[in-house]
């Protein structure tokens, strides 16, 4: 009996030790997933295919149908370039041109009521627009003039990646799913294995004024077309 | 004597009455040759058969729906009618059993698409060839850049219909347009895909 209960008593030690040391741990470990989810935000940008655009401009008035943008202005542009070459081996080279989302976004620097912010969880440049007071600030010191008067609210606008209506609804953004050539990938940079980091490790892409320091998310595949 | 003075005298007043009617007479010719110098001078021969009176007894409406294209603003340019054989030559002694010789002018592309019918580069450009005498390529650029990139991948005719007066693109919205080029290239780009 002696001996039994030496032995219960080093055994149920021995259980609560292990149990505990293995509780912690597995407390511990699911804690440091939950922070690792909470420090690893969503960075999302766009790869624009220029080898495939065609210039048809679905996107942009897939843009204006889903975000309500008005006539006469726009948050996405195809840029067509003079034609290339002789009848009839004529060509035309086409570049987007809409917000890069920087992660130095030059924008909302200058925005003196914090109308213009980034969104840490996505990195999505956007307008708040109760905010905007309409000084235009934002317009003159976006070195890719992206951003314009919305002339129905009269606040600044631009693209945010359709974050209040297409991701909003777990769809890509509108352009992406309009495009029928698949000339834009939309994703998350800090995902290793989404599409959008596949294609910028697959092709050679270039970005706008890098050199500006603004670090933008809209990468381009540079058309092959041409003299350069 | 008597009767012989009366004689004379009938004689002189019927020869005087005689000399007037001629003069009237003749002045009255004058002046009707005077009258027809002013009205035209000749009739013009013109010719009245109708070239397309053939065509037209079995292709009823293609006339009307031709003026609509190539009306008013086709007989300016050219200085006269557009007539059938103008753009339908080598119509063929067997026209009348599937018409195989005629000159047509039906959608063709040179990228395979579903349900689209595939030509050569060449053979586009050669079948183009009989618009493009009249549509220049310089005044169609100015007109649409698209015109440029399907100058040898497309068919006038995937776009435009040549029997009337707005119909596919010309009578399309913008909006209508831009899903013209997205039905087209999505299609083909998917069977690029699937290979």
């Amino acid at each position: 009996m002696k001996c039994s209960r030496r032995r219960f008593l080093t055994n149920t030690s021995a259980l609560i030790f292990t149990t505990g040391v293995a509780g912690t741990s597995l407390v511990s470990t699911r804690n440091a997933t939950a922070s690792e989810d909470n420090v690893i935000n969503k960075r999302y940008g766009m790869v624009h295919d220029e080898t495939a655009c065609i210039g048809c401009t679905a996107c942009t008035e897939a843009c204006r149908e889903v975000n309500n943008v008005p006539e006469g202005v726009s948050r996405l542009e195809i840029l067509r370039s003079e034609p290339q070459g002789e009848y009839p081996n004529v060509d035309y080279r086409f570049t987007r041109k809409s917000c890069q989302h920087c992660e130095n976004p030059p924008c909302v620097y200058v925005c003196p009521t914090g109308a213009a912010y980034k969104d840490e969880k996505t990195g999505i440049v956007d307008v708040n627009k109760s905010r905007c007071v309409g000084c235009g600030y934002c317009l003159a010191a976006c070195p890719y003039q992206v951003r314009f008067f919305n002339p129905v609210d009269k606040s600044a606008d631009k693209c945010n990646f359709c974050r209040d209506t297409n991701l909003a609804n777990g769809k890509q953004p509108a352009c992406v799913e309009s495009c029928p050539t698949n000339a834009l990938v939309f994703g998350d940079l800090n995902d290793p294995a989404s599409e959008i980091n596949q294609v910028l490790e697959s092709k050679v892409v270039y970005r706008d004024k890098v050199h500006l320091g603004t670090k933008p998310k809209l990468y381009k595949v540079p058309h092959q077309k041409g003299e350069i | 004597m008597g009767s012989f003075k009366l004689t004379i005298a009938i004689m002189l007043k019927l020869l005087f009455a005689f000399c007037l009617s001629g003069y009237s007479l003749h002045a009255i010719a004058d002046e009707s040759v005077i009258a027809d110098k002013s009205s035209p001078a000749r009739h013009e021969v013109t010719l009245i058969r109708d070239r397309d009176y053939k065509c037209t007894q079995c292709h009823k409406d293609s006339k009307e729906t031709l003026s609509g294209s190539h009306g008013e603003n086709a007989h300016e340019s050219l200085g006269r009618e557009v007539n059938c054989t103008n753009c339908h030559n080598n119509i063929g002694p067997d026209h009348r059993d599937g018409a195989p010789l005629v000159t047509k002018f039906s959608s063709a592309q040179s990228q395979p698409g579903t349900d689209k019918t595939l030509l050569s580069q060449e053979e586009i450009l050669q079948n183009n060839g009989q618009c493009m005498d009249c549509h220049t390529n310089r005044y169609l650029r100015s007109k649409s850049w698209t015109h440029d990139v399907h100058a040898q991948n497309l068919t006038c005719s995937n776009c435009h219909t040549v029997h009337a007066s707005k119909a596919k693109v010309l009578s399309a919205d913008h909006k209508s347009q831009i899903k013209m080029c997205v039905d087209c290239h999505s299609d083909f780009n998917q069977l690029k895909e699937e290979r």
